[in-house]
């Protein structure tokens, strides 16, 4: 890398006079972002209670009838990625940039991986007539009251989950083009360091969604 | 700016017990839990957010003023669905 590149990589942008609290200011803004979007999801899991506590029987007739190896499949993906990225942080503070990429690389992969995952379930759900809305064959064969919010709760609240998914795996991508073009280095970690947290945010939502619609 | 950094021991370590946590409540969904079964899974999904957001998100090492934004949300979340809930609940 150039003295030029090596000068761009460390000096802060402005208004910031030092790197750190550049870092600070980035770190501050993501975890601002990241508690809107947490409000995002905390309504929709309060109509999920809400629409529990109506439908008991419809709910658990619901989560009986998931595909529950396939959504703890992809609890565990999620978890293994988080932790790739978060060890991608760490090493690239200590300047290790190449492994740095190599375990981004691996959480974007394990993205995809849950991405082909979720749509094989969707895929399924599609061919058993399970619509959004209480659409499709199942609802006539099945009128329990409450199975209609169950499935269109599932497909809202997965399915924008999913769209954080990619969003996130975007984002990781952008990161590690910056890492591979010497862009993102230790000192500017931090550029890394945003995307994986909202990442994590990604894992947390998913750590909720998969014992409410999969397990109990 | 994180204050001290966290060690890569830690977050292998904090990965480990996420996918310990993950067997567990796979494993406790084939038992017969009944009313208990939705808490105890939901306990063990607080759990292992407790460790994403300490260990992985760094909280545990964060300056005040992300802790505070942080608090804010939990704090919102909480208001938001406990009185919902309390309200559908008690009707």
């Amino acid at each position: 890398m150039s003295t030029v590149d090596d000068a761009r990589a460390l000096a802060p942008a402005e208004p910031f006079s030092d790197g750190p609290g550049q870092a600070h200011a980035a770190r501050l803004g993501m975890w601002v972002f990241l508690a809107s979007e947490v409000l995002l999801f905390a309504a929709l899991f309060t109509l999920f209670a809400a629409s529990r506590t109506q439908h008991p029987a419809a709910f658990h007739e619901g989560v009986a009838h998931a595909k529950k190896v396939l959504g703890s499949i992809n609890t565990a993906v999620l978890l293994v990625s988080s932790t790739l990225v978060a060890l991608a942080v760490q090493v690239l503070r200590r300047g290790r940039t190449r492994v740095a990429g190599l375990l981004v690389a691996g959480t974007v992969v394990l993205g995809g991986v849950f991405l082909a995952i979720k749509i094989t379930e969707y895929v399924e759900h599609f061919g058993e007539g399970i619509q959004p809305g209480g659409r499709g064959a199942f609802f006539q064969e099945h009128a329990t009251r409450g199975l209609a919010e169950f499935w269109t709760l599932y497909f809202g609240m997965t399915g924008l989950h999913a769209v954080h998914v990619v969003v996130g795996m975007t984002l990781l991508s952008i990161a590690l083009l910056g890492i591979l073009t010497g862009r993102i280095t230790a000192p500017s970690a931090h550029r890394l360091e945003v995307f994986a947290i909202y990442w994590h945010l990604v894992d947390l939502v998913w750590l909720f969604l998969w014992p409410l619609f999969y397990l109990a | 700016m994180t204050t001290r950094e966290l060690t890569t021991k830690t977050t292998l370590l904090t990965g480990s017990a996420l996918l310990v946590l993950w067997a567990v409540s796979f494993g406790l969904s084939y038992v017969q839990l009944g009313l208990a079964a939705l808490p105890v899974a939901l306990g063990i999904a607080a759990t292992k957010a407790a460790l994403v957001v300490l260990f992985f998100m760094e909280l545990a090492t964060a300056r005040p003023t992300i802790r505070f934004a942080f608090a804010a949300a939990v704090a919102l979340v909480v208001v938001l669905v406990g009185l919902t809930v309390a309200d559908v609940a008690t009707r």
